[in-house]
């Protein structure tokens, strides 16, 4: 029988551990989070809910990731982007 | 720990080439090492969705624009929906005379947190000043 009491789903884990569902998955497949997998969806053991210790919070390969994507298109583009400008002209066109 | 609610701004410096600063630089490497919590009203994902769209076929791909807000969603950011932001939202507005209600979100999230704002909007960084939220200017 399945049963689901005291068990939280990813993204209510991810909420707590202030940490993305991408990485309370992974902390799952790799046996770093206590959980459940019924069908396809993921349900985290709420007793045994602590970040892995020593995690950052932002994973090194997606601050790698975005660092190389944002290089790529400076070296494109030839500039910077102005944020706040462009922020300001996409609110006054709505 | 300490909680920062980071505005579209101060995302997007870091996502796309910006002006980058030393301080978006430490702030965000204090944010990627440390264990601190982020938050931002659920707006930070349709306003930099609609900014990396507008600038597709100008300074960006479509493939840029979908890889970058793949990364958006990846980033542990708690997003609150409850109905006091979108309220304090509309009171914070009609406090500073805005027409629109965006960046008040933001400021209403700082608030009802007790988070400190980051951004690069200075007009939302007068706003947090007079108000009493903590704020740091990255620009």
């Amino acid at each position: 029988m399945i049963t689901l009491e005291g068990m939280i789903t990813v993204a209510e884990a991810a909420r707590r551990l202030n940490r993305s569902i991408e990485q309370v998955r992974r902390y799952l497949r790799e046996g770093r989070l206590r959980g459940q997998r019924i069908g396809n969806q993921w349900f985290v053991e709420e007793r045994a809910l602590e970040a892995p210790r020593g995690e950052p919070l932002i994973p090194p390969e997606l601050v790698e990731r975005i660092r190389r994507r944002r290089e790529a298109i400076r070296k494109r583009i030839g500039h910077d982007l102005d944020v706040v400008e462009l922020i300001r002209r996409s609110r006054e066109g709505h | 720990m300490a909680r920062f609610c980071i505005d579209a701004s101060a995302v997007l410096a870091w996502l796309i080439p910006a002006q980058r600063t030393r301080v978006i630089e430490e702030t965000w490497t204090r944010l990627i090492r440390g264990e601190d919590l982020i938050s931002a009203p659920p707006l930070l994902y349709a306003e930099c969705t609609s900014v990396l769209r507008e600038q597709v076929g100008e300074t960006l791909t479509h493939e840029d624009a979908l890889a970058t807000v793949e990364d958006l969603f990846s980033l542990p950011v708690d997003a609150p929906t409850e109905r006091r932001l979108y309220t304090r939202a509309l009171e914070l507005a009609e406090r500073f005379q805005r027409r629109k209600a965006y960046d008040m979100q933001y400021l209403a999230v700082a608030e009802l947190h007790g988070a400190e704002l980051l951004t690069l909007d200075r007009g939302l960084f007068d706003a947090a000043s007079q108000l009493g939220v903590p704020v740091r200017l990255l620009a």
